[in-house]
């Protein structure tokens, strides 16, 4: 595979979703909640002198879940834009007669995307820790915040594939609401099902909730897994079971994803 | 060897049958137009050699590899029947795209721009964004980028389309310059006339059958392209 095509079409996404409006208001959106957030904090400790360290744990348990859920929508909403603006400005199939793979062109689509969001998160997740440190007076930046980015930035990454996936079937508003549920359903079913060992005896709704944690990406277990390595404690899971199962379902949701991508003749 | 090779081609959109059993080879070299009446299958025939669609049988060669082969994509440029790109690129940064995306490197690339921007009449409206330039511009843009590529096949879908008649003149210029250069022109029209005058090779389509494929002066015998196309479709010739 050529190297420099590549190259070309992962700056070619870079320039596209930079001209998204999505980027800059997210960041402002992000930006406010975290300084109204922190003012609440502030306030409240303000009157709970005898409680600082439960405030200060609630406060950076705030924190992750703005930044996450902001960074998680942003990468929902470039995620289902990031090949079906190509289908709809027409130029999706100009670019499957260059000399790249289909695949190829749709996995860089995705990891440009994802390489934005994450630009994105870390961004909004080091401003809100430099936010949070100077009012506090507190050195809060640690290396469990590095592995927790790492982690979460693999929920962003399902959420894009899973947008993209939407947006080959539905439009744009309708992708972006499917997705919105599927990641709360996934996440729903992971939380019940990772810590109930026992599959008997279950009801439909069970099945397909256990449906659900086995055969989709796991939402749920890698959010959990980052949030406990983002607030400094200690991961109760058994880790390679979750990595296995993560590449295998990953991979079966590009493949379906590829799959839907060239059934649609690669026009709009 | 020769430029497109299709043996025993069907397709099918549902349960219909788009495509039937199309045989059809592209000698090198040659300037030949698909002909056929609107929904005879001649932009499904193209999309398949394309790999745009998928085929229900047969197999579609250019330059003697299998259209999947992705390699094969680099002896190919094809120009659509409605050229689009970002609106916010400049015509500059489409051509400058186009180039990356056909292996040119950042040394040459600033003087392959000038020499297609000129060829293709565009030289005067490179740092213009694309949503402000007029349909006929976005043609000759168009243009001018599928000829950034080094390609052996040059596959044009309806290229006239748009054009006012000092460019249909340019296009023509452009597709027997290619012609000289040995490469082989491939176009997809519905105006006769221009195509009578340039083409050494014709094939018609009708109804997902070749008709005909062959020659253009052993098709014609001394009539208009219009009058034989005419009788072959209607008249059953």
């Amino acid at each position: 595979m050529n190297f420099q095509v590549l190259k070309t079409l992962f700056f070619n996404t870079f320039q596209k979703e930079l001209r998204s409006k999505a980027l800059l208001f997210f960041f402002f959106l992000s930006l406010t909640t975290i300084l109204g957030v922190n003012a609440v904090f502030s306030l409240i400790s303000s009157f709970t002198d005898q409680i600082p360290t439960f405030v200060g744990e609630y406060k950076l348990s705030a924190l992750y879940y703005i930044v996450s859920i902001w960074g998680g929508i942003l990468g929902i909403i470039l995620g289902v834009g990031c090949i079906k603006s190509d289908m709809n400005f027409g130029v999706a199939q100009q670019i499957i007669a260059f000399p790249v793979r289909p695949f190829m062109y749709m996995l860089v689509r995705i990891l440009g995307t994802w390489v934005m969001v994450n630009a994105y998160y870390l961004l909004t997740l080091i401003t809100a820790l430099i936010i949070f440190t100077v009012t506090d007076g507190k050195f809060i930046i640690g290396l469990n915040i590095f592995y927790s980015f790492c982690i979460f930035s693999i929920v962003i990454l399902i959420s894009i594939t899973l947008a993209a996936f939407f947006s080959m079937h539905f439009t744009k508003i309708t992708s972006f609401i499917t997705t919105i549920m599927f990641y709360f359903i996934i996440q729903g079913c992971n939380s019940l099902f990772i810590t109930t060992p026992t599959y008997q005896n279950m009801e439909i709704a069970s099945s397909i909730g256990l449906a659900f944690h086995l055969i989709f990406p796991r939402i749920g277990v890698i959010n959990s897994i980052s949030n406990s390595l983002f607030m400094g404690r200690g991961i109760q899971l058994d880790l390679l079971p979750q990595i296995i199962h993560f590449f295998v379902s990953y991979g079966l949701l590009l493949f379906v994803l590829f799959i839907s991508f060239k059934k649609r003749d690669y026009e709009s | 060897m020769n430029a497109l090779e299709i043996r025993n081609l069907e397709k099918y959109y549902g349960r219909k049958k788009i495509i039937k059993n199309v045989d059809l080879d592209v000698p090198q070299g040659v300037l030949f137009a698909l002909l056929g009446p609107n929904g005879a299958g001649k932009t499904t025939l193209i999309k398949s050699v394309l790999n745009f669609t998928s085929i229900k049988s047969g197999s579609i060669k250019i330059g003697g590899m299998d259209r999947k082969n992705f390699r094969g994509h680099e002896k190919v440029a094809y120009f659509p029947e409605k050229f689009f790109f970002f609106p916010y690129y400049t015509v500059e940064g489409v051509l400058r795209f186009y180039g990356s995306m056909y292996g040119i490197k950042g040394g040459l690339m600033k003087s392959r721009i000038d020499e297609i921007a000129k060829y293709a009449g565009i030289h005067d409206i490179l740092d213009m964004k694309l949503n402000k330039i007029s349909k006929g511009q976005m043609q000759r843009v168009g243009i001018g980028s599928v000829l950034m590529s080094e390609a052996d096949l040059y596959i044009f879908d309806e290229p006239f389309s748009g054009l006012d008649p000092i460019g249909i003149k340019n296009i023509k210029d452009i597709f027997q310059s290619l012609k000289k250069k040995g490469k082989t022109v491939f176009i997809n029209s519905h105006i006769l006339a221009e195509i009578e005058k340039i083409v050494d090779y014709v094939a018609i389509i009708n109804k997902g059958n070749i008709l005909y494929s062959g020659e253009l002066d052993d098709f014609v015998r001394g009539r208009s392209l219009e009058d034989a196309f005419y009788n072959l479709i209607e008249g059953g010739e």
